[in-house]
């Protein structure tokens, strides 16, 4: 109650005394870098610290920088935070040495994905092939791909089963699976060139 | 309860130049595609040009195909112009669009991977991110 009281206070004061047309706010984030750049006809701001906001107005240089904090974040934009889906899920696969054998581990872990499918259906999972930086990007765009399929094939070998949704008005009721090589090019590992690396060569399942 | 067994559906047509799908939503929300309006429900596809329309007491929640995630709240306007994150080709431009309303944006493995190649237009001006969760409003 004490809560809901301060943010309305505060939404008063933000949002009536100024009457802004546009805000940005920047919002709690699990990444390293959280910062957003905002450009105008009349100058640009950069907001890197959670909670920093910002007003814009049409042929006006962007506000100062203003605080809103975590409660009344989550107050004003709850549904927007009700509405956020979950980021998606990824699950790593790692290759027994020259093989397209799954490592013990590996097995387990794509049972684990297999029930996330199920899970999150209707969805769109990406089977993603990565390599080492040893070899050429060309070889390596192509044996990651070749590493997807696999997976892909692995996938299709076993029975995903969906709870149904109780929503009704489910357009597709389907799950895709897309496969993709990545190459060399997004290295769980970074690595300079020509490095042999295990962890590198990996199938990703990233189930959105 | 309730379980069925369903069919894998590999790359159909729908899915074809899909750039995202909804996940969650509630009341009703449109999108305008090719002069054509479509109801959207949730597992329906996006695609580039969109342009999505929540109406009153609605909201939409949107992952994108490199994990970015987005909501809308109600009375918003918001276009997909353009959506391509593809590492294998070195390919990254996310660019798009809030007219009206509120969006929420989580960047998924663009912010990681070319978070420069990411514009969100208001209509005061454009926004870039460098790996970022945040809120804006279109009043």
């Amino acid at each position: 109650m004490y809560l809901k009281l301060i943010s309305y206070l505060s939404i008063g004061l933000f949002f009536n005394a100024c009457s802004p047309k546009t805000n940005v706010v920047l919002l709690e984030s699990d990444k390293a870098y959280n910062s957003v750049i905002i450009f105008t006809d009349k100058g640009s701001v950069q907001l890197d610290k959670e909670g920093d906001f910002v007003s814009l107005h049409k042929n006006e240089v962007p506000s100062r920088i203003k605080f809103m904090s975590k409660a009344e974040r989550e107050n004003h934009y709850a549904i927007l935070f009700k509405a956020l889906p979950k980021k998606p899920k990824a699950y790593t696969l790692y290759f027994k040495a020259n093989s397209t054998e799954l490592t013990q581990d590996s097995i387990n872990i794509f049972k684990k994905a297999l029930r996330k499918i199920e899970e999150r259906s209707p969805c769109i999972v990406d089977i993603i092939g990565h390599t080492d930086t040893v070899g050429s990007n060309e070889i390596n765009q192509r044996v990651s791909l070749k590493r997807a399929k696999y997976v892909k094939d692995m996938i299709l070998h076993t029975e995903i089963q969906y709870r149904k949704p109780e929503i009704e008005d489910i357009d597709a009721q389907t799950i895709s699976l897309i496969t993709k090589g990545y190459g060399e090019e997004d290295l769980l590992v970074e690595t300079l060139d020509n490095v042999p690396e295990e962890k590198n060569r990996n199938v990703e399942i990233f189930i959105k | 309860m309730g379980r069925v067994i369903i069919l894998i559906l590999m790359m159909s047509s729908f899915t074809l130049g899909s750039v995202g799908i909804v996940k969650k939503k509630t009341g009703k929300v449109e999108v305008k595609r090719k002069n054509k309006i479509k109801t959207l429900h949730v597992g329906s596809h996006l695609k580039n040009g969109d342009i999505i329309m929540t109406k009153e007491k609605s909201s939409i929640g949107i992952t994108f195909d490199d994990g970015s995630v987005i909501s809308l709240g109600s009375k918003a306007i918001f276009v997909i112009r353009n959506f391509e994150v593809k590492p294998s080709k070195k390919k990254y431009n996310v660019d798009l669009e809030l007219k009206k309303g509120k969006v929420m944006f989580n960047s998924g493995k663009v912010g990681k991977l070319a978070p420069k190649s990411v514009k969100i237009r208001v209509p005061e001006g454009i926004i870039g991110i460098r790996g970022t969760k945040f809120v804006i409003e279109v009043l």
